[in-house]
């Protein structure tokens, strides 16, 4: 009886270990903060401030007693994100400079903005062939760039792996800062005028 | 007693006799006159059921001479008379009821049958039997529409008895010289039957079997016959009818012939009946041969005419039946035709014309014909006979119709609608010999299930709005076709072609057919598709089944494309082509012989975009299109590009295969091509965005291309051509390329193949200050590889860079270069001084090993090793990523040692340090030659002079702190230029953009970067408590000093 008690509080315990992961922490706000920089930099004046957002409330290890029924959550430390290397700034001063380049077609809806956080052609309607070529020379440059910012954010703050992430902040952040009027991708794939 | 007045009553008897004898025969006269005659007459009449009349009866000896004899039956259907007879006799013939002879000289009988009553029967026996009867130069008159028909000079010899043979000689007509002979026999029995055994005429028999007519007595049926021929045809019938003096019946232009006819007649049921038929026939004219079956007929005699049927068999299982009525006013009736395969008996018919059809065809109609009109109006219908339908272009079983013909005076006039289920598809105008066809604006796909397979596919069956008009017309003798076929859509695979209108001419020959002045227009317009107005002039023909087009030529205006995604296009094109499209009736290739021009405006593919401001190429082509199996196959093709390029060909051009040789040609590539080709290089290339290109390029080449993959093999030949690309610059290229590639599937996978090896004359090349002159490289081509066997030398700084075992190699990972770099003997003032960097002085020697670009990134395998500022610099780990990009970056790790600080910092001005320096830079990552990440460390050797001057103390101040120290400007200091210090030790890191500076000159401390000297003035300088940002650093680095501080310290 005393074995199979203790056979049965020694497989409680591993169950009770096995539960707790440990995550890489990813800095999502701080992220996000370096992605609100690079597009009011990127964009100027033409990207829309942001809007007050009620801070997402997460609640902290042992604030609830169901806590210790959840996965537990190791949280690594907290760490800056650069968005300053070399690479990085050059990355953005070529963004910066493409932007005014792009405006027009932003404006127009002929380009929009992908949930993938790149640009799209949404429609080439109404353009001359040379304006068609410049719009298709124009996303594909920007979205070279943009690639190989989100992969160099993450690279340059240790977290290589997490590009994804990286690329779904910015994708959001380019969409909040869009400019009224400009198009949106949705999640159907289909187009939404801000 | 009573025995002697019998006596006596035979004498008086005997008397009377005698006396009355002799009374007779000396009134026989009379006798004959008065008495025989009227008894004769009387008794004839009886006996021939006819009134008979005799002019005079005289007995010669022993024959009895009738002048004047008649005979008339009811409504003259008999008439009869003889000027003279003979008739010879014996008593004991008289007595027995026999004649001996009779003899008519010139009789003349007309028959003449009468309308809706039976002949009367003749006698059951003969009245009188007579041993001989002839008669001489008799004429027989027969009943005939017109004039009668006279049979001439009758000479017949025959007899009356119960069997008796009969054989007569008579001539068709007057003047005739050739008789016709009848020979046969009689027999009668219950009535007269008289057996024609034998018809010759002109020396033919014309009967093959015996012709039996049957005259019954009054208590018989009715009279029949039967006639039986071996051939009957229409010469025969024309003959006959000529000789009669008659009108043939046979139409002029048409010819018949019967095999085996025959015909039985008789007479019931008040009329006259005829049935016959024939074994076998054929019936036409010049053009149109139609055989006949099996077939059989009937007539029967009506008031005013004949009531006639005609069932008739045709080849093919194609049957048919006309009834009707003929008579003196016209005839008339109904025609029922059922053809289960029309177009093969049309081709039977017409000797090799063949609408090949499939699908039944029934018609029903009714006609009639008066004077010189003949009417014909009825319906058709098509069926389909079962089974599969054979292989074929037009199916005749969903169509039905209505037509009305009328024929006069020769003249065809009248209408044909045709429908397909309950749509007019097509409404058939007959006018002489002209035909003219209306179509109605309807949708291709009625005409869809009319269409055999091979048709189908080229009928454009989703048209709308196809209409067509045309007339069919003969001219010289020969027919013609004028018409215009228009439609308002015809899908063409992905495009439309709209507004379509074709009209032009087709004129038939024998065995040709030629289209004169075609003309078309259309527009092509659809969804992916180029759009433009088409306009084409033609003329063509088909001759002894193979066919010819000329184009006239064919225009194509207004060309634009746009693809679905709108990025690739073509705007403002032109196409004008002339030349010959040829094939033959077997086979579906057509054979091409073309040439042209094309211009366009503008075009578009993805980013690339050229302003070809209208310029014209040159287009020729020979060769032939396999629509079957959709190939192209050039003989030779050439474009010439205006001032850019151009491309000759020959080979195959396949869906799913391509087999091509040919020659490019760019005699200049300096501008033209420039302006147009590189920007596309420099879109997808960022590093070639500098490039510039002159001088003239050739190329021979093959390409072989299937579903999986395929291979590009040829050789450049370039002729003085210069390439500028950023530091790299090449003048006077010349020589040849070989080059063999694969793609697709077989990409890195093709077998290995002989090499083939070319040269390149580079009189002058260089690559920033390595230069190369006048040198030859052999380059050697193998499947995915391309290879310089040979070492090429550049000549650098002094020295020598020398590139081994260059290879370049096609992989299924992607192309490799690889190549094995030494660089020997390098002067390294020299080569800054080129650069134009800070002139150092040293020496570079480096076996970098084997050079490797791979998946964007160059490695290398080897060292650099560099003698500068009396120490040794070790380069390792090199790699190269994205070297073509904006975005460069160099990896490397450097080491070096036994450092002379003082000719460094001499050399970049930062003041001036003596001492000996070791340490390393490892993990350097070089942005575009910005770092953004390394680790490095220098310290000074705790040997030798060691000091550093002001300046240099001031710069590695402002590195550490991001400010100059007051305190060396103040008091005793500012006296003091170098100042002694024991070590020098900098640990420095750049991470993530932020700088990290340690010192290592004390031990356990990581802030010395300078740890003074023991005796005073001692200055040490310390590293600041806190990293700062790279950027700070750049900006720290940037105010340094950089003025030149003369001397190498205090004891120089």
């Amino acid at each position: 009886m005393k074995k199979s008690f203790r056979i049965a509080s020694l497989l409680a315990l591993l169950a009770a270990v096995s539960c707790v992961t440990v995550n890489i922490y990813f800095p999502a706000e701080e992220v996000r903060s370096a992605a609100d920089r690079i597009v009011n930099e990127v964009w100027g004046e033409r990207a829309q401030p942001e809007e007050k957002k009620a801070p997402a409330q997460e609640k902290s290890p042992g604030s609830s007693m169901f806590f210790l029924l959840k996965p537990g959550v190791a949280y690594a430390q907290q760490q800056d994100i650069d968005v300053s290397t070399p690479e990085i700034r050059a990355i953005r001063a070529s963004m910066k400079d493409r932007s005014s380049k792009l405006f027009p077609y932003l404006d127009s809806g002929h380009v929009g903005l992908g949930r993938d956080a790149l640009l799209k052609v949404r429609t080439t309607e109404g353009l001359d062939l040379k304006a068609r070529a410049e719009v298709s020379r124009l996303v594909a440059a920007e979205n070279d760039d943009r690639q190989r910012l989100y992969k160099e954010i993450a690279r340059a703050n240790g977290f290589p792996e997490k590009t994804d992430e990286v690329r779904e902040i910015f994708a959001r952040t380019w969409q909040d800062k869009a400019s009224s009027g400009w198009y949106l991708e949705q999640p159907g794939g289909g187009w939404r005028k801000k | 007693m009573a025995k002697h007045r019998v006596l006596l009553i035979l004498l008086i008897l005997f008397i009377l006799l005698l006396f009355a004898g002799v009374a007779v025969w000396v009134f026989r006269a009379p006798v004959l006159q008065h008495g025989i005659r009227p008894l004769l007459e009387k008794t004839a009449s009886s006996i021939l059921n006819a009134e008979v009349r005799i002019g005079s009866l005289v007995l010669d000896n022993d024959e009895l001479l009738f002048t004047d004899i008649s005979l008339r039956r009811g409504n003259d259907s008999l008439v009869f008379s003889a000027p003279a007879a003979r008739i010879g006799f014996t008593l004991p013939d008289l007595l027995a009821g026999r004649l001996r002879s009779v003899h008519l000289l010139r009789p003349e009988m007309s028959i003449a049958p009468a309308e809706g009553k039976e002949p009367s029967g003749f006698p059951a026996n003969p009245p009188v039997e007579v041993e001989t009867v002839t008669i001489q130069k008799g004429r027989l008159i027969l009943p005939a529409s017109g004039d009668p028909i006279v049979i001439h000079g009758i000479d017949a010899r025959s007899g009356i008895q119960e069997h008796f043979p009969f054989h007569v000689t008579a001539f068709a007509r007057e003047g005739e010289s050739d008789p016709f002979q009848v020979t046969g026999f009689g027999r009668w029995e219950e009535g007269l039957s008289l057996t024609l055994e034998d018809f010759q005429w002109r020396e033919k028999p014309l009967l093959t079997e015996p012709l039996t007519v049957s005259l019954p007595s009054e208590d018989a049926a009715a009279v029949e016959g039967a006639l039986r021929l071996d051939r009957l045809d229409s010469r025969r019938i024309n003959e006959i009818f000529m000789i009669l003096g008659k009108k043939s019946p046979v139409p002029q232009g048409w010819y018949f012939s019967l095999e085996s006819p025959f015909v039985d007649f008789n007479w019931s049921e008040s009329r006259l009946n005829l049935q016959g038929g024939f074994e076998e026939g054929a019936l036409g004219t010049a053009d149109m041969d139609l055989s006949l079956e099996k077939s059989q007929w009937s007539a029967s005699r009506v008031e005013n005419g004949w009531d006639f049927s005609f069932m008739f068999v045709l080849p093919r299982e194609a049957s048919g039946e006309i009834r009707g009525r003929i008579g003196d006013e016209g005839f008339n009736g109904n025609l029922r035709l059922r053809a289960p395969e029309p177009g093969e008996l049309l081709r039977e018919a017409t000797d090799g014309f063949r609408p090949v059809l499939a699908g039944g065809l029934e018609i029903e109609a009714e006609f009639e014909g008066k004077e010189n009109v003949f009417r014909i109006e009825g319906s058709f219908k098509g069926f389909s006979p079962g089974g599969e339908p054979s292989e074929h272009h037009l199916d005749l079983s969903p169509l039905a119709g209505h037509l009305t013909l009328t024929r006069k005076d020769a003249d065809w006039q009248g209408q044909i609608a045709v429908r397909a289920g309950n749509q007019q598809i097509a409404a058939i105008e007959i006018d002489g010999m002209a035909l003219s066809v209306g179509i109605p604006s309807l949708s291709g796909n009625i005409f869809r299930p009319l269409l055999g397979k091979d048709l189908r596919r080229l009928f454009p069956s989703d048209a709308e709005d196809l209409s067509a008009d045309f007339r069919l017309f003969p001219e010289k003798e020969k027919w013609a076709l004028e018409g215009k076929i228009t439609a308002g859509k015809i899908p063409l695979l992905q495009a439309i072609l709209a507004g379509v209108s074709i009209e032009g001419r087709l004129g038939f020959g024998e065995d040709a057919l030629r289209f004169t002045g075609v003309r078309a227009s259309a527009q092509l317009f659809g969804k992916s598709m180029p759009t433009a107005a088409l306009t084409a002039a033609a003329e063509g023909s088909w001759e002894q089944g193979k066919w010819r087009l000329r184009l006239q030529p064919l225009v194509a205006e207004k060309v634009e494309y746009m693809a679905p995604d709108g990025m690739t296009a073509l705007a403002g094109g032109r196409m004008r082509l002339t030349g010959t499209l040829s094939g033959s009736s077997t086979k579906n290739d057509i054979t091409l012989n073309l040439s042209g021009t094309l211009r366009a405006k503008e075009i578009l593919h993805g980013a690339f975009y050229a302003d070809l401001a209208d310029r014209a190429g040159e287009l020729s082509f020979q060769g032939t299109l396999e629509p079957d199996s959709r190939q192209l196959h050039f003989r030779d093709f050439s474009l010439a590009l205006e001032e850019i390029a151009s491309l000759r060909l020959e080979g195959m051009l396949g869906p799913r295969n391509t087999k091509i040789e040919g020659s490019l040609n760019i005699p200049e590539l300096k501008k033209h091509f420039s302006d147009l080709f590189l920007p596309v290089l420099r879109e997808r290339v960022p590093a070639t965005r500098s490039l510039k290109l002159s001088g003239e390029l050739k190329g021979e080449f093959a390409l072989d291309r299937n579903p999986a993959g395929g291979r590009l093999r040829g050789t450049a030949l370039p002729s003085r051509l210069a390439i500028s690309l950023g530091p790299l610059t090449a003048e006077g290229v010349s020589g040849a390329f070989p080059f063999d590639f694969s793609f697709g599937d077989s990409e890195g996978s093709l077998p290995s193949g002989k090499p083939r090896s070319g040269t390149l004359s580079l009189p002058r090349l260089s690559a920033g200050p390595a230069r190369l002159e006048n040198e030859t490289i052999e380059v050697v081509s193998r499947p995915d590889r391309l290879e310089i066997p040979g070492a090429v030398h550049f000549r650098l700084a002094e020295g020598l860079l020398e590139i081994k075992k260059a290879l370049y190699v096609k992989s299924t990972k992607g192309p490799e270069v690889s190549a094995e770099i030494d660089v020997r003997d390098i002067d390294l003032e020299k080569l800054t001084g080129e650069l134009g960097w800070v002139e150092m002085q040293g020496r570079i020697n480096a076996d970098l090993g084997e050079i490797r670009f791979a998946d964007g990134v160059l490695t290398s395998e080897g060292k650099m090793v560099a003698t500068v500022f009396d120490g040794i610099l070790l380069v390792d780990n090199i790699r190269y990523e994205s070297p073509f990009s904006s975005y460069p970056l160099l990896y490397a790790d450097v080491d070096f040692s036994g450092i002379d600080l003082y000719q460094l910092t001499r050399t970049f001005s930062f003041g001036a340090i003596n001492g000996i320096a070791d340490g390393f830079v490892h993990d350097l990552r070089l942005f575009r030659l910005t770092p953004s990440r390394f680790e490095a460390l220098l310290e000074t050797r705790n040997e030798g002079r060691r000091n550093i001057s002001v300046k240099a103390l001031n710069n590695l101040t402002l590195i550490s702190q991001g400010g100059l120290s007051a305190a060396l400007s103040r008091g005793l200091y500012r006296f003091i230029d170098f100042y002694r210090y024991r070590k020098i030790g900098i640990w420095c890191a750049l991470r993530q953009d932020v700088f990290v500076l340690q010192g290592t000159a004390k031990e356990d401390s990581d802030r010395y970067l300078v740890y003074g000297g023991l005796l005073p003035p001692k200055i040490d300088i310390i590293a600041p408590t806190h990293s700062i940002s790279f950027k700070e650093m750049l900006k720290r680095l940037q105010r340094i000093e950089r003025t030149d501080d003369s001397g190498t310290g205090p004891d120089n």
